[in-house]
């Protein structure tokens, strides 16, 4: 389908849709009629409303500070109770904390037999295992020393291996590179710059180096053909 | 044996054994209890007594006497029970905003360790319902017999959010009493 194709469907489509840009390229997105005329005016609403807001969440000053004193009044005059008394610990009374003192007195939770007379074992024991967990711990994972005169060493070792890395791959593209370029001559040119530029001892030296890969035929030349040779480069 | 005494003879290395053990004796019991009463059962107690102890061990060295010894012991005890009480939450994907300990009721109710009266049953079902820190200031107030100044180094809460906090826990138990009646 051609791209006039394109655009003809893309009319016919949208034929009879309001707001729709003529060029399918332009954005085909639309908003309501006078949308952008109102949104500062919509935007500066909202801001006065959320600063009228944080305006408003907040406490007199030293709310906090007193606030648990009236919160004390307040359950005093209540409950008719004494709660503020610097001795109210003396003072103190719930009538109903003083009768569930006389039916409860301890929690109701009990231990096994002999629990605390082997409890500190127990304790000690723990101890002596945490500390053998903590050594061991430490000579699998040694704790790195304040003096870090060795950290250069890292470094140094590290930049060894980025240089040598470096060179190792410098090297292999530009082997790679020699390779491409060969491969992309075509083989006559080759052949030819070898017929050019060869000289005689060459295709015995071929043929010695890559025996049975390159298969030279042995030219065939008549004696008179040898002798007329012989007669005109001498 | 003075808790000054106990800390000095930990300072010096020889006699650190010793003061430790003499620490275990004077304050083991309690915060075995007092965590107990928080995690009600008692190999929980059990391991985080324990683990309370090796911190103490590690950190005795450390302790300022700016504090109470007693109430280092505690906040210690408390925090490690915090922390625990928070995890146990998580493994039974509980949301850490339910404040109350209501999951550790069936732990109550099957526990070989508990051998309470009706009156006993009732009011750890009750402090169960309690949010953590009226709990922990319920429980110091009640069996601990603490005193508000001592809550408060405890808890790093000011001492009247904490009487308003006992209030409000005792109210509630209160509640709960006539409502299972």
């Amino acid at each position: 389908m051609s791209t006039m194709d394109n655009e003809r469907n893309y009319q016919d489509d949208l034929a009879g849709i309001q707001g729709v840009p003529p060029n399918p390229k332009d954005t085909p997105f639309i908003v309501p009629t006078d949308y952008f005329d109102r949104l500062e005016a919509n935007i500066m609403q909202r801001v006065s409303i959320i600063s009228d807001m944080e305006k408003s969440f907040t406490v007199p000053k030293g709310y906090f500070e007193s606030l648990s004193d009236h919160i004390i009044a307040k359950i005093e005059k209540e409950d008719n109770l004494t709660l503020a008394n610097s001795t109210f610990e003396d003072t103190e009374y719930h009538p109903f904390i003083e009768k569930l003192r006389e039916k409860v007195t301890t929690s109701g939770f009990v231990t096994p037999q002999n629990y605390f007379d082997q409890l500190d074992k127990k304790i000690n024991q723990a101890i002596v295992s945490t500390a053998k967990n903590e050594k061991t711990r430490e000579i699998a994972f040694p704790i790195r020393r304040k003096n870090r005169n060795l950290t250069w060493i890292g470094y140094a070792a590290a930049a060894c291996i980025a240089i040598g890395l470096g060179v190792y791959g410098f090297f292999q593209y530009q082997s790679n590179n020699f390779e491409r370029t060969l491969k992309s001559i075509p083989d006559n040119e080759i052949v030819n710059y070898l017929e050019y530029y060869s000289e005689p001892g060459d295709a015995a030296f071929l043929e010695a180096q890559f025996d049975g890969v390159i298969q030279m035929d042995k030219p065939k030349f008549s004696e008179e053909d040898i002798e007329a040779y012989l007669d005109y480069s001498i | 044996m003075e808790d000054s005494i106990i800390i000095e003879k930990f300072s010096n290395e020889r006699t650190r054994n010793e003061a430790f053990n003499l620490l275990l004796k004077k304050y083991q019991q309690r915060i075995y209890w007092h965590v107990r009463r928080l995690v009600v059962d008692h190999d929980d107690a059990d391991d985080l007594v324990q683990d309370i102890f090796v911190k103490v061990w590690k950190n005795l060295e450390n302790f300022r006497a700016d504090a109470q010894l007693y109430t280092w012991l505690y906040r210690i005890a408390t925090n490690e029970c915090i922390t625990f009480l928070n995890k146990k939450k998580q493994y039974q994907s509980i949301s850490l905003d339910d404040d109350s300990a209501s999951y550790l009721s069936d732990t109550l109710t099957t526990s070989s360790y508990f051998n309470g009266n009706q009156a006993q049953l009732k009011l750890q079902q009750a402090l169960l319902t309690l949010p953590e820190k009226q709990r922990l200031v319920f429980n110091m107030k009640y069996f601990d017999d603490l005193k508000y100044d001592e809550i408060s180094e405890i808890l790093g809460t000011s001492v009247g959010a904490l009487k308003a906090s006992y209030h409000l826990a005792v109210k509630k138990i209160e509640q709960f009493f006539s409502d299972n009646d």
